[in-house]
């Protein structure tokens, strides 16, 4: 670089617009409040899973576009432009998916808080140039993480398209259409999920805004998911020739219109969508700014002046129940305290809440989606509803598992570590009782409506599958947890995650389907079930059998997931 | 704590330390930074295993039955790391509950300890929204709890306002009185040389002085504690520095 551009390099770095946008992209990036060691690991984990379901998609596709295979199965006369319609509109539901998650995700970091508040503002900058780098940052937070999502499909999709292709012009007019509608639709769906957030702040007191924060989250997730799981229909849907204006009104075929459009292939139709997909990401764009600079300017300029003592006074109920399970469930001290610090652990954390809702997400629309695509006969529940409840209640207790290994203020736990003797082996049953629970509402509305619907026989025997199922399960969750939940330092899911992935996905058969299908063979002569006694007897002995053969050290507490090195240099010299 | 010494990496944070606090007694400990006060903490309330040494309470090795030991315990970190999204009240309440102590015990003592520091109205907010001093007081709060016969101290006055200074300074001396053990840490000497009856000097993880409070500036030849400390552990011209840093800022 010429010694002019260093020096222009370092008047930029010198700029207060530079240093805001620095730091919040960073904040952004990092996470607010979490150890920031631990939040590197998470982001460079986030990118290369962000980038994956692209590059799996698109070399899935060989087998589609290859000429060797089309020429073995005598398809003569193969149309790429046409054949490649389809996989458009599930990469650009891919490409929103992520980057609309990407927005769920960093969700609280979107806006300035009362940090901002105590660090920027009494600095001599004017609020101006503080709102203007806070916009330019979250706009370079959406590019990063859009180029993230997509660059691999970017790259791969075109490349497999065109395999059977000798004209380098195919294969540009296939890649600019695709990366300007991946990109394109990934813009509009961070953007999206950015206004209806600025909409709500700025419409809303902050209070409020709070306090229903999660459940607009939980909202936008479960419509992203269900979005999601209709793709593969209306990919088909695309496939077969059918007409578009039944489809026309999702945001995901606008793009694909913009995709047709770009390869200057477009018909009318698609063309007129395509000209709604730039309409619809520039008014985004315009309401996502607009909604930013009000909810700045009601809340940020007055952040100083808002009272942040909240008040939270107990419910009663919560009290009463609270010493019904002191007096029946919970045993010991140990677990009275540990209930509650969980319960309201989950309750006012963010991060946990929102891990929570994604699995619960993940389970609602898989379910209903199960639901909606079996046609069960009105007289006896189809598999698919016996199914429904299970799928559900395998994502919470599998959330619910998951989140105890997400720790909270690691700084604070050092009570936990003063207080609690480290001989303590009681953290499974804890988690065990703690996830058992937490499920027990789920349970309970399930065979509501089981019992609403076919009679209280069919809700009995419901609720009685549904408790030993869900305690065997969490049983064998909980086998070998030997922390409180929320304050050790991330377990291992990193180490193998992609295996734990591929578990939790088959768990789904075992824990739902198949449990489901054996109901629906029972439910005409529930006698029939009891040939899952033997089974279930199997299963429990297994866990009692791998209980009892560990050591006693390997069941007391630990506060530390740090590995222990197994050469340790002991300095004998010294 | 019998010749107490902990290694980090083969370099020694402490060495050697050893020293006795008898009921009713308050043990001041000062030091400069990296003097070993954090450690030596640490080590005291078990949360570290000493490299060599051990540390006995009641003539028993504290690490043979740590639970029985912190049930006498009481203790303020240096850092008021709380759980922010918990109510000042709810953590209070997790800490009894830790310690077994009964809910109608726990309900009332709470109560009280709130009204006098003092925290009583701010009972059912965050503790994310609490100043310093409220998580300080919070903290104080529960190390007194459970009646322990053994609290630590460090810093604790840390984000004070003056009166709950005030307070905390007399109740130093009425816990001594009531027969209560206290090791206090603290870079603040006039509150340390008010309130401990015995002082801990350690400079490089090593103790440097140990005695009686009063009886320290006497055996040192100086005229007062701050002279003392001055002499023991300071390896620089305050007076000159501070000079220095004038100059620097005026430039």
């Amino acid at each position: 670089m010429s010694a002019e551009g260093i020096a222009r390099w370092r008047r930029l770095e010198d700029s207060s617009l530079y240093q805001l946008v620095k730091l919040k992209l960073g904040r952004m990036l990092h996470g607010a409040t979490a150890d920031s060691e631990d939040m590197d690991a998470d982001l460079g984990v986030a990118l290369s899973l962000l980038t994956l379901p692209g590059a799996f998609l698109s070399l899935l596709l060989f087998n589609k576009y290859g000429s060797l295979l089309h020429f073995l199965r005598g398809e003569v006369k193969f149309d790429p432009y046409a054949a490649s319609l389809p996989d458009e509109y599930l990469f650009i539901v891919l490409a929103m998916l992520a980057s609309g998650g990407v927005a769920l995700w960093k969700w609280d970091t979107l806006f300035l808080d009362r940090r901002d508040t105590v660090n920027i503002v009494p600095l001599p900058i004017h609020t101006s140039l503080i709102f203007a780098a806070n916009l330019l940052a979250i706009l370079l937070f959406a590019a990063i993480f859009c180029a993230d999502v997509n660059l691999a499909s970017a790259v791969l999709f075109p490349l497999v398209v065109s395999a059977s292709q000798e004209s380098f012009l195919f294969f540009g007019k296939i890649a600019l259409g695709h990366t300007i509608a991946i990109l394109a639709a990934s813009l509009f769906s961070f953007i999206t999920v950015f206004a209806i957030a600025g909409l709500f702040l700025a419409i809303l007191p902050a209070r409020t805004f709070q306090v229903i924060s999660l459940y607009l989250r939980a909202t936008i997730a479960v419509a992203l998911l269900a979005f999601a799981s209709s793709a593969f229909t209306i990919s088909q849907y695309i496939e077969h020739g059918a007409s578009y204006s039944l489809i026309r009104y999702l945001p995901s075929v606008w793009f694909l219109g913009l995709c047709q459009w770009s390869r200057g292939d477009a018909s009318s139709t698609l063309r007129q969508v395509a000209f709604e997909a730039l309409a619809a990401l520039i008014l985004v764009l315009i309401v996502g700014a607009a909604a930013y600079a009000l909810a700045y300017q009601r809340h940020f300029s007055r952040m100083a002046e808002i009272s942040v003592m909240q008040s939270r006074t107990p419910l009663p109920l919560s009290s009463k129940l609270g010493r019904l399970l002191d007096r029946t469930l919970l045993r010991n001290a140990f677990e009275q305290a540990g209930l509650r610090f969980i319960v309201r652990t989950l309750a006012r954390s963010d991060r946990h809440r929102a891990a929570v809702a994604v699995f619960v997400a993940v389970g609602f629309v898989a379910a209903t989606q199960n639901v909606i695509w079996s046609r069960g006969l009105s007289g006896a529940p189809s598999t698919a509803e016996f199914a429904a409840p299970l799928i559900v209640l395998y994502c919470c207790i599998l959330g619910l598992r998951f989140v105890f290994d997400i720790p909270v203020e690691l700084n604070a736990n050092w009570i936990f570590r003063f207080l609690i003797a480290p001989t303590l082996d009681d953290c499974a049953t804890l988690a065990g009782k703690a996830i058992f629970l937490l499920v027990l509402p789920v349970i309970a509305v399930a065979s509501i409506i089981f019992a609403l619907r076919w009679g209280t026989v069919a809700g009995l025997l419901e609720s009685a599958t549904l408790l030993v199922l869900s305690t065997t399960l969490t049983a064998g969750l909980v086998l070998g947890f030997r922390k409180l939940p929320f304050t050790c330092a991330r377990a291992g899911f990193r180490q193998n995650a992609l295996l734990k992935v591929l578990l939790a996905a088959l768990g789904v058969f075992v824990f739902a389907i198949l449990p489901a299908s054996i109901q629906h063979w029972g439910y005409a002569n529930a006698a029939r079930l009891l040939v899952v006694a033997p089974l279930l007897a199997l299963v429990w002995w297994g866990l009692y059998e791998k209980r009892a053969g560990q050591l006693e050290i390997e069941r007391q507490i630990v506060f530390d997931d740090a590995v222990q090195h197994e050469i340790e240099l002991l300095n004998l010299t010294g | 704590m019998r010749r107490l010494t902990k290694l980090y990496n083969s370099l020694p944070a402490v060495q050697n330390v050893s020293f006795i606090i008898q009921p009713g007694q308050v043990l001041g400990c000062l030091g400069p930074n990296g003097a070993g006060k954090s450690t030596t903490v640490k080590m005291l309330i078990g949360l570290l295993q000493p490299s060599t040494g051990q540390v006995f309470f009641n003539g028993a090795d504290i690490h043979a039955d740590l639970a029985t030991y912190r049930k006498q315990l009481g203790y303020v970190p240096e850092e008021p790391n709380l759980y922010p999204y918990l109510s000042g009240r709810e953590y209070l309440e997790l800490v009894a509950t830790l310690r077994g102590m009964t809910r109608s015990q726990r309900d009332r003592k709470i109560a009280d300890l709130l009204h006098l520091f003092s925290m009583y109205p701010h009972r059912d907010g965050s503790i994310a929204s609490y100043s310093k001093g409220m998580r300080q007081r919070i903290l104080l709060i529960a190390a007194l709890l459970d009646n322990p016969s053994l609290l630590i101290f460090d810093e604790p006055l840390s984000g004070l306002d003056v009166v709950s200074a005030l307070i905390f300074k007399n109740l130093i001396g009425r816990l001594g009185e009531r027969g209560k053990a206290v090791f206090y840490c603290s870079h603040v000497l006039e509150v340390v040389e008010k309130v401990c009856s015995h002082l801990l000097i350690l400079r490089g993880g090593n103790v440097v002085a140990y005695g009686a409070a009063a009886q320290l500036p006497r055996v040192s030849q100086e005229a007062s504690l701050e002279e003392t400390f001055a002499h023991l552990v300071s390896e620089v011209n305050a007076d000159q520095v501070a000079g220095e840093i004038v100059e620097v800022v005026a430039a």
